[in-house]
């Protein structure tokens, strides 16, 4: 795609997964206050950040996926009190391992957003947008479906 | 050599007795060769077929699994066996009051198969004895030294826990192992650039046939139905590529992050050679610097991913105020 003469720009694929209570608010305050923000990103609604399976992230990549955004409430604000605590540890060791492996940590971003900051979440996801069209799309670990 | 294995037999033979235990794990020889194999000791007469040598490098506690939850157990642990004991204690995997452990304090095992290699073919090996250096064999009558330095596993080089961190009953010297430096292959590792790394994972993952043979080996693994092989909802294909056995890789490298206990049993498992123990000292030293923890050492602490620290590192975490 990078090589050819014609100057189609690369937008990437980027796959959110919002907490119900804080990120998710917030991207609907985002919506409702009518801020533009890159058509990029794909929501998928969770109860929790905590509901985030390393999987989920590693199959996001596997189908398609060049970048993904986890979104929870800030540390102390979580609805369920400590999801978003063990978001954080699980996603720090899986950016750790992605980049161990040779995928750009980049890739995975984690963001806390509250109901409130509709503008914070437009700006995260401008910043996640272009980082991940920096790094250009995802090569690695593309599932090839040969049967 | 004799002495303490003759130890340790007499120490099951009393277990088994006063302690109504159902069975207890510990190694015989193998069938053909210098290794050794798993023995379930059920009667007095078993107890004689009970053995104790560096070429006893299985990791026992993986059978716990089969264990029927009203029975009571007999264990022999080394060191880090008796991390992956504490380790399943943390998660209510083990039973303390229903499982004995025997601890035996180990200065190191061997590969079974590179001490083959070395020896001459022959119909009939026996281990007659060994010290810190060497180990001595006789093979068809003939008596054959092999330096032990070269064919020690490498797990063992940096071992800290040398005598069992819990135990009931120990057998030998309580040992002091030196502090090692465990992370720096893994610092080597990561001089290389993204895409070097990438290069090397992905002819190591594409030699991968998915026998999941690391995680039947692996005393940690032990879920009735492993993701792996979940058909709904379906984490990964059947095919057996780069990217399903990547998936596969980083997934079971994730499900033991901050669990495993460095025992290295499925490396020694893997029949294509992944060097799986890189990726699970990654995340062991991650969960070190990170969380300052490490797995398998208080049977009242919390798994990593099961705890966490108000004040964790975020210095990944994206803000949106700029």
């Amino acid at each position: 795609m990078s090589d050819d003469t014609s100057c189609e720009v690369f937008e990437p694929n980027i796959v959110a997964f919002l907490c119900n209570w804080c990120s998710y608010a917030g991207a609907d305050l985002a919506g409702t206050s009518r801020l533009q923000y890159p058509a990029n990103v794909r929501v998928i609604r969770v109860m929790c950040s905590g509901r985030v399976n390393p999987m989920f992230v590693i199959n996001a990549f596997m189908e398609g996926a060049d970048g993904v955004l986890i979104g929870g409430c800030h540390p102390a604000d979580c609805h369920y009190d400590q999801g978003n605590y063990f978001a954080r540890r699980r996603m720090a060791l899986l950016r750790d391992l992605l980049e161990f492996i040779g995928i750009d940590p980049k890739r995975l971003s984690v963001t806390w957003v509250s109901a409130s900051e509709g503008g914070n979440f437009a700006e995260v996801v401008r910043s996640v947008t272009e980082q991940v069209k920096i790094l250009g799309p995802m090569q690695q670990l593309r599932r090839e479906k040969k049967w | 050599m004799v002495e303490l294995q003759e130890k340790l037999r007499g120490v099951v033979a009393d277990l088994l007795e006063n302690e109504k235990l159902s069975y207890v794990i510990g190694y015989q020889a193998a069938s053909f060769g210098v290794g050794t194999r798993p023995l379930f000791i059920r009667s007095k007469e078993d107890v004689k077929k009970l053995v104790f040598s560096p070429l006893c490098s299985a990791n026992l506690v993986r059978y716990l699994k089969y264990r029927k939850p009203e029975e009571s157990v007999g264990v022999v642990v080394k060191g880090c066996d008796s991390r992956a004991v504490v380790q399943l204690i943390q998660e209510s995997g083990v039973n303390r009051e229903k499982v004995k452990l025997i601890g035996v304090s180990c200065a190191g095992v061997v590969e079974a198969e590179k001490v083959q290699n070395m020896l001459p073919e022959g119909s009939s090996f026996e281990l007659v004895g060994f010290d810190e250096k060497k180990l001595d064999f006789v093979v068809d009558n003939k008596k054959i030294s092999v330096n032990r330095s070269e064919v020690s596993l490498e797990r063992c080089s940096c071992c800290e826990y040398q005598t069992p961190v819990v135990y009931d009953v120990l057998v030998g010297e309580k040992r002091d192992a030196a502090e090692k430096y465990r992370y720096s292959e893994v610092e080597d590792f990561e001089k290389h650039s993204l895409e070097e790394r990438w290069e090397f994972w992905t002819a190591q993952f594409e030699k991968c046939i998915r026998c999941y043979a690391c995680r039947n080996a692996c005393p940690l693994c032990y879920c009735p139905q492993c993701m792996a092989e979940l058909l709904e909802p379906q984490w990964l294909l059947r095919s057996v590529d780069s990217s399903e056995c990547g998936g596969w890789n980083i997934m079971r490298a994730m499900h033991l992050a901050g669990r495993c206990i460095g025992c290295g049993e499925c490396e020694r498992a893997c029949p294509v050679d992944i060097p799986l123990m890189l990726l699970n000292k990654k995340l062991e030293k991650s969960c070190l610097s990170r969380f300052d923890h490490k797995a398998g050492l208080d049977p009242k602490g919390k798994p990593v991913l099961a705890a966490f620290n108000p004040n964790d590192p975020e210095e990944f975490v994206m803000s949106g105020e700029c």
